[in-house]
């Protein structure tokens, strides 16, 4: 429970309150955290994005809205951040294709997906391309409605529907693709 | 046509109309991707390490060293500050006219005196106010202490991060530890401690984590706590 609400902490952040930033990290930074590993499959590099997150939020308070939700704004900047990071990795390799060929990394292994169809579900979501994983996360998150995800990308709910639909279905070839080569 | 309308439904999170049920009942293609769907929300939700959230604390205060916040943005953030005052005003004046005793200020009189979603109404708007007020963090700390309600606890536990800055707030929290008896407060009261991350802190959970009385859950999170703060 938030009785003390995200935007009006914010309003203090960019009045220069930046020791508030703690507070709002410690309420976000899990389901960011989540977010960034279901994402990336690699918990230090997720660290290391979530922190970047918050820091940026600090540095571009002053761009914040008053009376808007903290939320999507959060969100935003944690999809900036994410593809800045895939910008600098652009000359090396894509993220997609690192994701999928790199060993994973010991913050992954400490995941410890507890069932195998979870574990099915993370490879098959690690297939898809970085976008369409990130839509489909996102839209699975509680927190958000319709139509704050549909701000988020810029487009109308129907098309949002559109896209969700779309990935769940690329998600559904890629999960039974690699069920069918299990023994 | 049916089976695009069937997945772009369970988007909404309501119930399926009867045509769209019927589809999903004999669609085995729709019904894979329902389940699907819903195993997406169980995906496991993993905890970054136990130091991360000290190296982030450690970051931002270099952060807030090399460049203080200076008051930013442009003319629309005294209107902002401009109506969150008179929203304030707004209530005080309702107050005083509903015949609350004139001495008191309004925030404090709903603390202290209001119905359980008033006290915590009156919470949330301490963080529409200047910080500083010393009256108003004597009475959060009193809702920590005295309140019927855990969530009134909680959320003045909550509210006390706004106040970090008063240079004895720690003492004063460390002060509530004893003689708080729900475990979730004390939980969160450690929290705030280490957010505070002043010496007061560590000596004040050495403290606690000598108290023979701890339940397990309490002593392990403050061992936790101590261990990130002595680092």
């Amino acid at each position: 429970m938030e009785t003390v609400d995200d935007s009006m902490v914010m309003n203090q952040v960019r009045a220069g309150r930046g020791d508030l930033m703690g507070l709002l990290f410690d309420r976000h930074h899990r389901p960011l955290y989540g977010f960034f590993v279901n994402l990336t499959r690699n918990g230090p590099l997720a660290e290391d994005l979530c922190q970047e997150v918050f820091l940026r939020v600090l540095r571009y308070a002053p761009s914040f809205r008053v009376g808007s939700a903290f939320r999507p704004w959060l969100y935003q900047i944690a999809r900036n951040v994410l593809a800045d990071h895939r910008q600098r990795l652009r000359p090396q390799a894509p993220l997609e294709a690192a994701d999928q060929l790199a060993d994973p990394q010991p913050g992954a292994q400490a995941l410890a997906i507890a069932q195998a169809d979870a574990a099915r579900l993370g490879e098959a979501l690690a297939r898809l391309p970085l976008d369409k994983r990130e839509l489909l996360l996102l839209s699975r998150d509680p927190e958000f409605s319709t139509q704050e995800l549909a701000g988020l990308y810029g487009c109308t709910p129907g098309a949002l529907k559109v896209r969700v639909h779309r990935a769940l279905n690329d998600l559904r070839t890629h999960f039974f693709a690699h069920q069918e080569v299990m023994p | 046509m049916s089976c695009q309308a069937f997945q772009e439904h369970l988007l909404s999170g309501e119930p399926l109309p009867g045509d769209l049920a019927l589809h999903g009942a004999q669609c085995a293609q729709c019904q894979e991707v329902q389940r699907l769907w819903e195993s997406l929300r169980e995906l496991p939700q993993p905890e970054p390490s136990a130091q991360f959230t000290l190296r982030f604390h450690q970051r931002l205060a270099t952060e807030l060293a090399r460049s203080p916040q200076p008051v930013r943005g442009g003319w629309w953030l005294p209107l902002g500050t401009a109506a969150l005052l008179l929203l304030s005003l707004g209530v005080g004046l309702g107050y005083l006219l509903r015949g609350n005793d004139p001495h008191l200020d309004p925030v404090q009189a709903r603390l202290q005196r209001g119905s359980t979603g008033e006290r915590l109404e009156a919470i949330a708007q301490v963080s529409t106010r200047s910080v500083g007020q010393g009256d108003i963090l004597s009475a959060l700390l009193d809702r920590v202490q005295r309140d019927p309600e855990t969530q009134v606890r909680l959320s003045a536990v909550e509210a006390l991060y706004l106040f970090g800055a008063e240079p004895e707030l720690s003492r004063r929290v460390e002060a509530l530890l004893p003689g708080q008896e729900r475990p979730e407060v004390q939980l969160a009261l450690i929290d705030l401690l280490s957010a505070l991350r002043q010496q007061r802190a560590t000596e004040a959970l050495r403290r606690l984590v000598r108290e023979e009385r701890l339940s397990p859950a309490v002593r392990h999170r403050a061992e936790q706590r101590l261990g990130q703060l002595n680092l």
